[in-house]
C-alpha cells in the first residue's frame, strides 16, 4: 500500500534512513499509514456529503426567502382590502401587528358581525314583503269589494237610460255612467297592476284579428277625440295576416291607453296610429304600432318617470286631465310580458309618439264572425236558472234578462240551483262561483251526476288561467267575467245559447 | 456466579477462561460463523463438554474474543449462576402469521412472577427485528427489559442460524427469561453517529422497504450524497444511516440493500411512513467514543465475576474496517479486566434505551448488556 503523502514527509523528516530494519516500526507506521488515508477517504466523504446538504439547505432557504415575500405581498394586500371594508374604522392596530392570525380573528369578527346585518336584513325583507303583500291583498280586496255594487249602479243607469226621461234627466244619468264608468276603469287598473305586480297576471295566447281590434279601438275612441277637436287617423298595414295569436284582450288595453292618453293631451290636433309588418321569418311577424299626436309633448326629464306607477308628467297634469297614472306603467308591463317594451320620442310643445314591436305568429284563419249584431236585442224563448247569493246582483241581471225576453227563475246558492235544475228544464244556467252552502264548482259537479247536456256558465271576477282550468274541469262550458257589460253579456249569451244549441255536449 | 470461555478457531477448541464450575453451568452461549454453527461437530463437541447445559447457538457478521473480533470462528461462553434460574424458549417464524405474532408468542410462554429480564437471540434474516420487538412489548406491557440482538451471515445477507439445543435452523428465534432475586442487568446502547442537512419525512414505505422521502426517490437521494461512491451502493450507503424519529424516540436505521429495479431500498428494521428522517455521518472518533459511553452507562459496581454481552451492529464493522478493535478496546477500558466479554456484531441489536423505557430494535449502536449476581 502506498503511504501517505504527509507520512512520507514525516518519516523522512523525523525516521534514520534504515527505520525499515525495525519489524514493529514497520507493523505502527503501517497502522498510522491506513489511519491516514482512511481518515482522508472519510474526510473527502463528509466534504461531498456536507457540500450537497449545504446546497439543499441554500435551497430551502431561497424557497423560504420567496415565501416571505409572498406572505408579505399577500398580507399587505390583505391589510389593504380589510381597510378598504372598513373605510373611516381605526384599523391600524391590524396593520401594526402584521400577522395573519391576527387579520383572521378581526376577519372573523367581521363576518359574524355581517352575518348578523344579514339576517337583520333577510327579516326586514320578509317583513317588507309581507307587508306589501297585505296591502295588496287589501288593495285587491278592497277593489272586488267596490266593483260589485258599481256593477249594480253601472247596470241600473243602462237599464234607466233605456227608459224615456226628462231632458235634465238625460243628461244627469249620462253623468251618471260616465263617472261610473270610469270608476270601474280605475278600479279595473288597480287590479290589474296589482296582478301584474304580485307577478298573477297571465297571458291568455289565442287567435285573434288584429285589424279588427285596431279598427274597433278607434271607433271607440272617434267620439273622445272628436270632443277635443282631434282628427283620430288609423294607418293599416295590408300584410297584417287575418289572425295573429296573442293576448288581443291585454294588446287592445295597451293600445287604448295610448290612444286614449294622446286625446287627453292633444287639443285640436292629429292623432295618428300607424299599424305594420316591420318584419316576417316564417309564420312569425314582427309588427310595429305607432301612435303619434301633436299634442303638448313630454319634456326629456319627465319621459323617464312616466311608466312609473302614479306617475303623471307633472300634479298640474293630474289636476286638468285625470287619470289614474297608472295605464303607462301597466302598458310597460305588459308589454314585459309580451318580451317587448315600450319606446317614446316627444319634445315639449312638439307632440309625442308612443311605439312599440311585438312578435307575433301567424295564426288559422277562420270566417267572420256567426253572428251579426240585430238591432233589437231578444233573446225569447230561451230558460235560465240565475244562481247568486248577492241580491242587488240577482237585480240586476233580472232586469237586464228581462229586457231581453228571457224566462227565468233566481236562487241564492248551489243546493237550491241543485234542486231547481232537478225539477226544471233550463236551457242554462248562470252561476255565481262564490255562494254560501255550496259553491258555483260544487254545484255544477253535482247537476253533472245526473245532466251532462245543460249549459253551466260561469260568473266570475278571476279571469286567470288557474281558476278558469278549475272552473272547466268542475264541468261548466263557458264564463262571463264580472263586472257585466250588458253589451258583452248579450253577444256572450246568444254565442253560447246558439253553440249548446247546435253542439251536443259529450 | 461463574463463567467459562471456549473458542474453536483453525479447527481446534481452546479455553479462553479457565474456570472450574461448582455447579454445572446452565448456559452456554455459542456465537459462530454460519458454517461452523451449522456444523454438527460444534454442537456435538459442546454438549460432551457441557452435558447438562442449555446449548444456544447463533451465527454472527464477526465474533468477538475479548477485545479481537475475529471470522471463521465460535467463541462458547459457559454460564452458571449461584442464585439465579434460566428458561430458554424456542420458536420458528414459520409457525406464524408474522414478526409481531411471534414475539407476542414467544415471550407469552414465560411464568411472569420472579421474571427480571429476557435475553433474545433471533434469526436476522427471516424475522422482521422490529415486529418481533413490538411483540414482545405488547405482551409484556413494556415492564420486562429485552436486550439481544439479531443473527449475522458475515457481510452476506443470505441466511443466518439461531439454535437451541440439537435444534438450529433458519427462523429459528430463542429466549431465555432470568427468574431471581440477586441478578443484576445493567444495559448501554450508543451508536455516536452525528445527524446532519435537512430534516425530512417518510412518504413512501412499506415496513422496512423505503421508496420516498419528501415525495422524492429516497435512492436517488442517497445517489446524490454519496457522489462519487455511488457506485459502490449497497456497501457506500453505510457511511450514511438514517436517524428515524418516531412517537418521539429517535433510532437508527442501517441500509441493507437496494432495489435498483423498484428503486428502492432495504433498511434493517422499519422505516414508517410519516416518521422524521435525517442522515447521519459519523467519523471513527465519535463512534470509538460511542462504545466506552454504552460500556460506561452498563457498567456496574458489583463484585465478582460478571458477564458483559457486547452486540455491535456489522455496519459499524464495515465501516471500521481494519481498526474495528478501536471500539471493542474503548469498551474494555471502561469495562474493567476482571469483565468476561462476549458477543458478536450482528443484523439489529435489541436494548432499552434506558432501565426505564421499552426496549428497541437499533441499529448502528454497540449494545452492552452487563449481567451479574449479588
Amino acid at each position: 500500500m502506498e503511504r501517505h503523502k504527509l507520512l512520507r514527509r514525516q518519516i523522512k523528516k523525523y525516521l534514520p534512513a534504515n527505520w525499515e530494519e525495525n519489524e514493529q516500526l514497520v507493523h505502527f507506521i503501517a497502522a498510522i499509514n491506513e489511519s491516514y488515508t482512511n481518515y482522508d477517504q472519510d474526510q473527502a466523504l463528509s466534504q461531498h456529503a456536507f457540500d450537497i446538504a449545504d446546497q439543499e439547505y441554500n435551497e430551502i432557504t431561497q424557497k423560504l426567502i420567496n415565501e416571505k415575500e409572498l406572505r408579505d405581498k399577500s398580507i399587505e394586500t390583505l391589510l389593504n382590502s380589510v381597510s378598504q371594508l372598513h373605510e373611516g374604522e381605526n384599523t391600524d392596530w391590524i396593520s401594526e401587528s402584521n400577522d395573519l392570525l391576527n387579520i383572521a380573528q378581526y376577519l372573523n369578527v367581521q363576518v359574524s358581525k355581517r352575518k348578523e346585518i344579514e339576517g337583520q336584513l333577510k327579516r326586514a325583507i320578509r317583513d317588507a314583503r309581507n307587508a306589501s303583500k297585505a296591502k295588496s291583498q287589501f288593495l285587491s280586496t278592497m277593489s272586488h269589494e267596490i266593483r260589485s255594487p258599481l256593477n249594480v249602479i253601472i247596470g241600473m243607469s243602462h237599464l234607466l237610460q233605456l227608459e224615456d226621461h226628462l231632458p235634465e234627466q238625460v243628461e244627469n244619468l249620462e253623468i251618471l255612467n260616465i263617472a261610473s264608468q270610469n270608476l270601474m276603469l280605475l278600479i279595473n287598473d288597480i287590479l290589474d297592476y296589482n296582478k301584474i305586480e304580485s307577478g298573477k297576471l297571465e297571458l291568455d295566447l289565442k287567435p285573434f284579428s288584429l285589424t279588427e281590434l285596431i279598427t274597433n279601438i278607434k271607433k271607440a275612441n272617434s267620439v273622445n277625440a272628436q270632443e277635443k277637436g282631434n282628427q283620430l287617423k288609423l294607418i293599416l298595414d295590408s300584410d297584417i295576416p287575418e289572425r295573429l295569436i296573442g293576448d288581443g284582450g291585454r294588446l287592445g288595453q295597451i293600445i287604448t291607453n295610448l290612444v286614449s292618453n294622446a286625446i287627453k293631451f292633444t287639443n285640436e290636433g292629429t292623432i295618428r296610429m300607424t299599424v305594420s309588418v316591420k318584419k316576417q321569418e316564417g309564420i312569425n311577424h314582427l309588427i310595429s304600432i305607432r301612435v303619434k299626436d301633436s299634442g303638448i309633448g313630454i319634456s326629456k326629464e319627465k319621459q323617464q318617470t312616466i311608466f312609473e306607477q302614479f306617475t303623471q308628467a307633472s300634479s298640474n297634469i293630474t289636476r286638468q286631465y285625470g287619470g289614474t297614472g297608472l295605464g303607462l306603467a301597466i302598458s310597460k308591463r305588459l308589454l314585459e310580458l309580451m318580451n317587448s317594451s315600450i319606446e317614446i320620442e316627444s319634445e315639449e310643445g312638439e307632440g309625442s309618439t308612443f311605439s312599440f314591436d311585438l312578435w307575433l305568429k301567424e295564426g288559422p284563419s277562420v270566417g267572420k264572425a256567426k253572428f251579426e249584431e240585430s238591432d233589437k236585442r231578444d233573446l225569447s224563448g230561451s230558460y235560465i236558472l240565475v244562481v247568486d247569493d248577492l241580491e242587488y246582483n240577482l237585480v240586476m241581471i233580472r232586469k237586464i234578462l228581462g229586457e231581453w225576453n228571457v224566462k227565468m227563475d233566481l236562487c241564492y246558492n248551489g243546493e237550491e240551483a241543485l234542486q231547481r235544475v232537478k225539477e226544471h228544464s233550463y236551457d242554462m244556467v248562470l252561476m255565481d262561483m262564490q255562494m254560501p252552502v255550496m259553491d258555483g264548482k260544487e254545484a255544477t259537479r253535482e247537476i253533472r251526476k245526473f245532466n251532462r247536456k245543460l249549459p253551466i256558465i260561469a260568473f266570475t271576477a278571476l279571469n286567470d288561467q288557474a281558476s278558469l282550468d278549475e272552473l272547466y274541469s268542475a264541468g261548466m262550458n263557458g264564463y262571463l267575467t264580472k263586472p257585466f257589460n250588458p253589451d258583452e253579456m248579450y253577444n256572450k249569451l246568444r254565442e253560447l245559447l246558439n253553440r249548446f244549441d247546435k253542439a251536443e255536449l259529450e | 456466579m461463574q463463567i467459562k470461555q471456549l473458542a474453536l478457531e483453525h479447527g481446534s477448541w481452546s479455553s479462553q477462561v479457565e474456570n472450574q464450575f461448582e455447579k454445572p453451568p446452565a448456559l452456554v452461549l455459542n456465537f459462530g460463523h454460519k458454517d461452523l454453527i451449522e456444523d454438527r461437530s460444534t454442537f456435538d463437541y459442546l454438549r460432551k463438554e457441557f452435558p447438562s447445559s442449555t446449548i444456544i447457538s447463533c451465527s454472527t457478521s464477526g465474533e468477538i474474543h475479548n477485545t479481537s473480533i475475529k471470522d471463521k470462528t465460535c467463541v462458547a461462553t459457559a454460564i452458571a449462576f449461584q442464585h439465579t434460574k434460566t428458561v430458554p424458549i424456542l420458536i420458528n417464524i414459520k409457525d406464524y402469521a408474522g414478526s409481531l405474532a411471534a414475539g407476542k408468542a414467544l415471550v407469552s410462554q414465560f411464568k411472569r412472577e420472579g421474571l427480571k429480564f429476557i435475553l433474545v437471540l433471533s434469526d436476522g434474516h427471516l424475522v422482521n427485528g422490529s415486529d418481533l420487538v413490538n411483540g414482545m412489548n405488547e405482551e409484556l406491557d413494556n415492564e420486562i427489559p429485552i436486550s439481544g440482538g439479531l443473527a449475522g451471515d458475515g457481510p452476506d445477507f443470505i441466511s443466518t442460524f439461531v439454535g437451541m439445543d440439537e435444534n438450529i435452523a433458519q427462523g429459528n428465534v430463542v429466549a431465555i427469561g432470568f427468574y431471581g432475586d440477586r441478578i443484576k442487568i445493567n444495559h448501554g446502547s450508543e451508536g455516536g453517529w452525528r445527524q446532519f442537512g435537512p430534516t425530512r419525512t417518510i412518504t413512501l414505505s412499506d415496513k422496512n422497504v423505503l421508496y420516498e422521502i419528501d415525495g422524492e426517490n429516497a435512492l436517488a437521494l442517497y445517489k446524490k450524497y454519496l457522489g462519487e461512491h455511488a457506485k459502490n451502493l449497497p456497501g457506500s450507503a453505510l457511511f450514511f444511516p438514517l436517524a428515524i424519529e418516531t412517537d418521539g424516540r429517535e433510532i437508527v436505521r442501517t441500509i441493507l440493500n437496494i432495489d435498483e429495479k423498484n428503486n428502492s431500498m432495504i433498511f434493517a428494521g422499519n422505516v414508517p411512513e410519516g416518521a422524521k428522517a435525517r442522515l447521519m455521518k459519523a467519523n471513527f472518533d465519535r463512534l470509538v467514543d460511542a462504545a466506552g459511553t454504552a460500556a460506561e452507562m452498563s457498567h456496574t459496581n458489583v463484585e465478582g465475576d460478571k458477564l458483559s454481552i457486547l452486540i455491535s451492529c456489522v455496519g459499524r464493522k464495515l465501516i471500521f474496517g481494519n481498526r474495528i478493535e478501536e471500539e471493542l478496546e474503548a469498551a474494555r477500558e471502561v469495562l474493567g479486566d476482571e469483565t468476561i466479554i462476549a458477543g458478536f456484531y450482528s443484523y439489529g441489536e435489541i436494548a432499552p434505551f434506558s432501565d426505564f423505557m421499552k426496549c428497541e430494535l437499533h441499529n448502528q449502536t454497540m449494545t452492552i448488556t452487563t449481567i451479574s449476581e449479588y
